[in-house]
């Protein structure tokens, strides 16, 4: 397996490096043959689209970001998390009603409304081992054709 | 970053998207069509041929342009798109949306 971790606190530098440190990363590891671009390429956008929400959105109370991201490839599959610690938020208060979303063209940003209703926020965000709401999010990527 | 346009025409332009279209740069690239949607230009042809980001607020931007100008029998094609940039509009269907050229010429010819 060929492991990519970097981590960061400036949140510029990191959309700044993302797509060269993941361009020189994917061209070094073992069996990158079989790795073709597109891949590389929607694990670039991915991470772009996750840091540029975090600078846009994120609510880092007092606390200064940090920001950890790992890739892995292994039997042909990219494997990658992220970690924040961003404050995060009420997910169901934030989407707008059903209707309301089908008639709005995209403008703003990329987005998903499902038809079946998100589950219900727990009312206290997650702590762990001394960090507060930990938001985080797991992607597996695999390489097509 | 601005943005470069040349005038092909009196109601046709190409804007060279540069680098990036994200959500750094996407009010400056609002704030440059709409000074050309208020002189009355109605085609607008977007060169990608250098562009390695476009993100999610970029290609709203592109959608604000379009619903400007679509109600006017308005155009916007994509020309000499980029690999990135085609990850981008496959991924989206962006292409049912865009017609794409394989270059600004040939745009031209088909907007003109």
């Amino acid at each position: 397996m060929s492991v990519l971790a970097k981590e960061y606190s400036n949140l510029d530098r990191a959309l700044d490096e993302v797509r060269t440190v993941i361009e020189t990363w994917s061209g070094s590891i073992d069996g990158s043959a079989e790795l073709n671009g597109e891949t590389i390429q929607y694990t670039q956008l991915v991470l772009h689209e996750w840091i540029a929400n975090l600078l846009q959105h994120a609510d880092f109370d007092e606390h200064p970001p940090s920001l950890r991201i790992r890739l892995a490839y292994e039997n042909r599959q990219i494997r990658c998390v992220v970690v924040d610690n961003s404050s995060g938020f009420d997910l169901t208060g934030r989407l707008p009603a059903e209707q309301e979303a089908m008639d709005t063209s995209p403008n703003e940003a990329w987005g998903c409304a499902s038809s079946t209703p998100a589950p219900t926020p727990s009312p206290t965000p997650p702590r762990t081992a001394g960090v507060i709401a930990l938001s985080s999010l797991f992607l597996l990527i695999t390489i097509h054709g | 970053m601005s943005f470069d346009v040349d005038s092909l025409s009196s109601d046709t332009v190409v804007i060279n998207m540069g680098e990036a279209l994200d959500f750094r740069n996407a009010d400056e690239f609002k704030d440059t069509f709409q000074e050309y949607v208020e002189d009355g230009v109605q085609n607008f042809i977007l060169d990608f041929s250098d562009t390695e980001v476009l993100d999610s607020t970029g290609l709203g931007s592109i959608f604000s342009l379009y619903r400007e100008i679509s109600p006017d029998d308005g155009k916007v094609a994509f020309a000499d798109v980029s690999r990135p940039v085609q990850v981008v509009v496959q991924l989206t269907r962006t292409y049912k949306v865009f017609r794409q050229f394989p270059s600004v010429q040939a745009a031209q010819e088909a907007l003109t």
